[in-house]
């Protein structure tokens, strides 16, 4: 099968500009997936490592950041398979995290707390759209599902946000 | 929404960086092309032993076969690859082959027995007219378990680290590894998959992803496995709950295949009892020496195979640092909400007996539980 080139995709990746350009939105996609930041810390040393190793098979129909999150996702996926994950306690504790660096409405903490609380499918459609800014199509892509269960997903993702968050976040 | 989200969690967030520490860290990792220093999350004695476990190709000699089941031992002792018969009626051969430029890659193996599905697969280079030398497997081990040929097709073992069964994705759990094969430039993959999760039907869908999206889309490396009949597997009904006074102990899940038996349960601890309390209790139940699977009379003990979990429900046994230092762990532990109970979860794995006692015992040394083995329908 014949590659897509992409302009300069023979070059080594340069990792160091990826981390620059993607590594503190990385960290903190897994961060709010994974409710714990040493591990979104290993997530994103892993996803590094393992875009370094497969550069070569980048093809360029996506752009650097979707490939880069498609990897991300599947790390923190891994990460959530490991048996002492799926018993830690995954109680979400925004306070614990370095002082933000920026002001922030302290009612946000609802909004993200609902959100790092939804059950992992819903959670991952919700970061990846809303948070990523990846298209149903891109998502599709990446988790291998057809773009009609990824609508759907996203539906039943907003309805049980809206729950929680009624007139809060929502204008309905 | 009407707020965005992203800024919204951008600002909350904003403290959440990648640091010179982590970007060293990525640096340092590639430099070496090595897997990532994960950090030790558990005490030593609680390691995960679950986790997934690369072994070198050196370790193969521990085996006589290259089997899926040979493989199995071969990060642990020989009786690791002892199953019972029925294992190989479940056992399934040749389910796929694909075809490239450079290298060949066939599904050698493949099982599923209720609660795995295990694959061995070997990549063959298909221009080796002699099997790997000890210094070229060497460097398969170090080069991330990969060889020449097998990159120039783009085929990379580290890509198994997900399989699609079912259109679930599903994610490795337990013991793994490659190892140098007999055949000619053969290299030979086992890992396996947690299904507990899901429900199976009658037939497995399994989709390898072995050239990562590529062969997805082209299903370079799909079968169908027939699992409608597991000879030798059931699950145990009736499963107990037993009040110690403190605590109690509850069996979730018993299941007996003929590959390895399955024990999953619940340490569920009154509120009132101090977490320091709460650990010493959990920890004779989940690795202490004293702990036994086997029957009333003492004449039976099943042995550990592997064993994990060991976290809280509304409790914390958290590592106050990011490594151990000179073996001594640094631990907070705390509980959420003292007015509920805490519970401590145990997913323990044992090798098979030809014959299994009437009625189980599990017991820490001090205090049991009786599981009468009685199939459920």
């Amino acid at each position: 099968m014949e590659l897509c080139q992409v302009p300069g995709k023979e070059m080594e990746a340069d990792i160091s500009l990826l981390v620059e350009r993607h590594g503190d939105t990385l960290l903190r996609f897994c961060y709010l997936y994974l409710n714990d930041l040493q591990l979104a810390e290993d997530a994103v040393q892993e996803t590094y490592l393992k875009a370094h190793r497969a550069y070569h098979t980048f093809r360029g129909e996506s752009s650097e950041r979707t490939w880069l999150t498609a990897i991300a996702l599947n790390c923190c996926r891994s990460l959530t398979r490991s048996a002492w994950f799926r018993h830690e306690n995954r109680a979400v504790d925004l306070e614990t995290l370095p002082e933000a660096s920026v002001p922030f409405d302290p009612a946000d903490d609802t909004v993200i707390k609902a959100v790092m609380n939804l059950p992992r499918k819903y959670r991952e459609v919700i970061l990846l759209h809303y948070y990523q800014g990846l298209k149903l199509r891109e998502i599709a892509a990446i988790m291998s599902l057809p773009e009609a269960t990824l609508s759907t997903r996203l539906k039943r993702a907003r309805a049980k946000l809206k729950v929680t968050l009624e007139r809060w976040y929502f204008d309905e | 929404m009407n707020k965005d989200f992203r800024s919204v969690a951008d600002s909350r967030l904003s403290g959440v960086k990648v640091n010179a520490g982590l970007k060293h860290r990525i640096l340092s990792d590639i430099k070496q092309t090595e897997e990532p220093q994960v950090k030790k999350k558990l005490s030593l004695s609680a390691a995960i032993a679950l986790a997934l476990v690369l072994v070198t190709a050196a370790a193969f000699a521990l085996t006589d076969g290259f089997g899926l089941f040979n493989l199995m031992a071969t990060y642990l002792n020989p009786e690791h690859a002892v199953v019972q018969k029925e294992a190989y009626d479940l056992l399934q051969k040749d389910l796929a082959k694909a075809d490239f430029e450079h290298v060949e890659v066939t599904v050698k193996e493949a099982v599923y027995d209720g609660r795995y599905l295990r694959i061995a697969h070997a990549t063959r280079d298909k221009a080796a007219t002699a099997p790997f030398d000890k210094k070229t497997a060497e460097e398969i081990v170090n080069g991330g378990f990969t060889f020449e040929a097998a990159n120039m097709d783009e085929v990379s073992w580290s890509s198994m680290d997900w399989a699609i069964v079912n259109d679930h994705n599903l994610n490795p759990l337990g013991g793994a590894g490659v190892v140098t094969g007999p055949g000619n430039g053969e290299t030979i993959a086992w890992i396996q998959y947690d299904m507990s999760e899901i429900d199976p039907g009658d037939t497995l869908e399994v989709i390898l992803p072995i050239r990562g999206r590529r062969s997805i889309e082209n299903k370079e490396l799909s079968f169908t496995m027939d699992v409608k009949n597991l000879p030798g597997v059931y699950k145990v009904k009736d499963l107990p709950e037993k009040d110690f006074g403190d605590y109690s102990l509850k069996i979730t899940n018993f299941q007996i295949s003929p590959i390895r038996v399955y024990l999953n349960y619940d340490l569920i601890f009154k509120p009132g009892l101090p977490m320091e309390k709460i650990e010493e209790i959990m920890s004779t139940w989940a690795y202490g020496e004293k702990k036994t699977l086997g029957s009333q009379q003492g004449d039976v003990t099943l042995k550990t195979a592997d064993w994990g979990g060991w976290g809280y429900d509304n409790g914390e046994h958290k590592n106050t640092e990011p490594i151990l230092v000179e073996g001594k762990d640094y631990y907070i532990d705390t509980i959420l909400d003292p007015t509920k109970p805490v519970v401590g979860r145990v997913i323990a794995e044992y090798l098979t007996l030809e014959h299994y006692p009437d009625t189980f015992v599990l017991s820490n040394g001090t205090d049991t539980v009786e599981i009468p083995n009685v199939k459920a329908e």
